[in-house]
């Protein structure tokens, strides 16, 4: 605890929990939805996922000596692994992942370098990876579908998800509403793209996530998804598609928008959603779906500094407008 | 017409204080500072025990053109160090106050005509003090002589919480400010002139007629507006003076009085009467709480603002920066945590720096690059430190950095 003995005696009312319960408050949403689609086994799997990534954190912390205690960031890393796996997944698969993303990133990687690469996104390719077959199988969407809530191995009817569609060229065979209610095979809480939509309006308002990220993200992919639409749609539909194929909007939200990775600058996160929404887009274009937006983060995540650097050296081009405005007239100074 | 301060941040307080000006109760003893006694050039013009009368010249500067008047009629005890928040250590003169006679004072009906160097005089003999930073104003209207001002800008903006000295003051003066307004822009020959205001512009209404060819420049947006203030005193290459000193330029013109008062607003938890007050330079801080009828046990007392004011201790007396007194039943507390690094420190920040890189050089020990970041021109606002979710102390941080730049600075031009 900290009394402040100099000004400012007053402070707002957010703190790292508010920022943080935020963004938990908001994920649950996306549950209640993919709850209703896909019946009880996701709360199951997120639960245990969540509590996973909790107690390995807690766990480091007690090995550190910092006594067995976490905050919420663990917990939310552990649910939205969860969320971005298909219900089908083994149930112990989500939670291993997030085990493994605390343990790499918060707890050792972070004792030497901070904030170098998001834990979901380390999750997510440490999942695809010892299991790619579960990862990118995908049953049919319903209501209370049945499925075996403790089971690991079961059966089910699978269906094709919009990024496998386009993938194979193939136009996908759901339509606008379908995809905008999320009835379509994707990550159990991935693909309702309204929910996910006001859920990020709540988050920009409370500034739980960088916006600039986020917003950047998804018009660079709609403007992509105009020019080389790969649906033989109309340009909306195709501005649909690419957004909810391989969780990327749910990606633009809660993983690239996270804003302790993401740049400082304002003009240096617009360019972090461009980069990650170009090179997302470049490699669905070479037949790559499923990666794709965990290796744009995984890239993004490196050049954040250098995003920031080059916002710094846009501003300073607009140092003749800002005389006076001595803070960004030494920005110049930084880059040379 | 406005101006727009787009960075800091934004406060959800209404402004409900009552506008009215009272006078400050007379303290038995008062502690006026004597801002350079002790320097070889300012002497004391009055000696132990000797009665003085308010408005009575008590110390002096030749060399440096500075006087001290009197607040107070009274006994003169002697000359103690003080700290004064803001400040520092200060010699103050220990006053017994007497009950003052109220003495009409002769007014000019013509107000004289002053030119640049007579207006310099008159204010450097008047000993105005500008509320707004604390600099004696012949001073900042001596810097003036190498630069050709187009305009004069009054700031009368209170933005920050438990405030409302500016405003108090142009509802009961606007007539005096305008006047001293006036005056200076015809010493300086302009003839733009403006009053900066903010939340209080559908009351500046009430006194537009009081102010002939003066130009109304609403300040709208967040804490704090001096940047954006300044930044249009650059465009409109003009000089920026508080409307308390322009009030004490028009009443040493039209009266021939020094500076010897502050309206200050005494606001905060634990006061049962908020309200303005006319401080005379030196009145304790306890005989205002008293006025105002402070209750509970207050922990501290912040001079000058919550955002950017200092502890002060209640027998410390006030000073003429000190436009803000706000006392605090209880300091809250809050859990720091270390940084998260999200950024709000920088998406802040009034002049455009970013703290966050700032702080991650200077935990290196890199000052070159402190420098190079900009610390230098951190104004000390504290918006970073308001914003901050990990409740870091980054205003403190900051203000380390800074002093750090300026040292990295003055090394290189040293060297060079």
């Amino acid at each position: 605890m900290r009394k402040p003995n100099a000004a400012p005696f007053i402070h707002c009312e957010d703190t790292v929990n508010t920022l943080y319960s935020d963004i938990l408050v908001s994920l649950l949403p996306l549950v209640i939805i993919s709850i209703v689609q896909n019946g009880l086994r996701v709360l199951f799997i997120s639960t245990l996922s969540m509590l996973a990534g909790w107690l390995a954190q807690c766990a480091g912390n007690f090995v550190k000596g910092r006594g067995f205690s976490a905050g919420l960031q663990p917990a939310i890393t552990g649910l939205i692994l969860a969320l971005l796996c298909p219900v089908t997944v083994p149930w112990w698969l989500p939670a291993l992942g997030s085990v493994f993303s605390v343990v790499i990133i918060d707890v050792v990687m972070n004792e030497f370098y901070e904030n170098l690469f998001s834990p979901p996104v380390i999750g997510w390719l440490f999942m695809l990876s010892i299991a790619p077959g579960k990862m990118d199988t995908y049953p049919m969407v319903g209501f209370f579908n049945s499925f075996p809530i403790f089971k690991s191995e079961f059966s089910f009817a699978t269906s094709q998800s919009i990024a496998q569609s386009l993938q194979l060229k193939i136009k996908p065979q759901f339509d606008m509403v379908q995809i905008l209610t999320g009835r379509v095979p994707g990550g159990m809480g991935t693909t309702c793209i309204i929910v996910m939509a006001a859920v990020m309006v709540f988050l920009f308002y409370r500034r739980a996530v960088a916006w600039q990220v986020t917003m950047s993200m998804i018009f660079a992919a709609a403007v992509i998804a105009v020019i080389f639409n790969r649906t033989g749609s109309g340009a909306l539909y195709s501005i649909l598609c690419e957004i909810s194929a391989s969780s990327y909007m749910f990606a633009a939200i809660f993983i690239a928008g996270n804003v302790t990775l993401s740049p400082k600058t304002s003009i240096g996160r617009v360019i972090y959603g461009v980069v990650i929404a170009v090179i997302v887009m470049s490699l669905r274009y070479k037949g790559i779906t499923e990666y794709a937006v965990i290796f744009s983060h995984i890239v993004a995540n490196w050049i954040s500094v250098l995003c920031d650097q080059v916002a710094l050296l846009i501003l300073t081009g607009k140092a003749k407008s800002l005389k006076g405005h001595a803070g960004r007239e030494n920005y110049g100074r930084l880059l040379s | 017409m406005f101006i727009f301060a787009r960075k800091g941040v934004k406060f959800y307080q209404k402004v409900n204080i009552n506008t009215e000006i009272k006078n400050s109760a007379r303290p038995e003893f008062a502690r006026i500072p004597l801002a350079a006694l002790g320097d070889d050039e300012m002497y004391l013009k009055v000696g132990p025990n000797e009665l003085i009368s308010k408005y009575q010249l008590i110390a002096q500067s030749n060399k440096k053109g500075l006087y001290v008047y009197s607040p107070f009629d009274g006994e003169f005890i002697s000359t103690e160090l003080l700290r004064i928040p803001g400040i520092g250590k200060v010699p103050c003169g220990v006053v017994k106050t007497s009950e003052s006679p109220q003495i009409e004072r002769p007014f000019k009906e013509q107000l004289p005509e002053y030119d640049f160097d007579s207006l310099i005089e008159m204010v450097r003999k008047s000993a105005v003090i500008d509320e707004v930073d604390g600099v004696r104003l012949f001073k900042k209207l001596e810097d003036l002589k190498n630069r050709e001002v187009q305009a004069v800008i009054a700031y009368g903006v209170d933005d920050q919480p438990f405030t409302a000295a500016s405003t108090a003051v142009l509802l009961n003066f606007a007539n005096e400010v305008a006047a001293g307004l006036n005056l200076v822009a015809h010493a300086l020959g302009c003839e733009q002139k403006y009053l900066c205001i903010k939340k209080n512009y559908r009351n500046a209404k009430l006194f537009t007629d009081n102010l002939q060819g003066i130009q109304i420049v609403n300040v709208k947006g967040k804490y704090p507006s001096t940047p954006a203030v300044k930044g249009f005193c650059e465009r409109v290459n003009g000089v920026m003076i508080g409307v308390q000193a322009l009030r004490a330029i028009y009443q040493a013109a039209a009266y021939g009085l020094p500076q010897v008062s502050v309206v200050v607003t005494v606001w905060g938890e634990g006061i049962a009467e908020p309200g303005n007050i006319e401080v005379p330079f030196g009145t304790p801080i306890k005989t205002l709480l008293e006025q105002c009828q402070a209750f509970g046990t207050i922990e501290r007392v912040i001079a000058g603002g919550i955002m950017t004011g200092k502890t002060a201790a209640l027998d410390s007396p006030l000073y003429v920066s000190q436009t803000a007194l706000t006392p605090l039943v209880k300091t809250r507390e809050y859990k720091t945590v270390s940084c998260i690094g999200c950024g709000r420190c920088g998406s802040v920040c009034p002049v455009g720096l970013n703290p966050y890189y700032i702080m991650g050089a200077v935990k290196q020990e890199d000052f070159a690059r402190v420098s190079q970041l900009g610390a230098a021109s951190c104004i000390g606002c504290g918006c970073c430190s308001y914003i901050c979710p990990s409740c870091q102390p980054v205003t403190e941080i900051m203000k380390y950095c800074r002093k750090k730049a300026y040292d990295y600075k003055k090394e290189i031009a040293y060297n060079a």
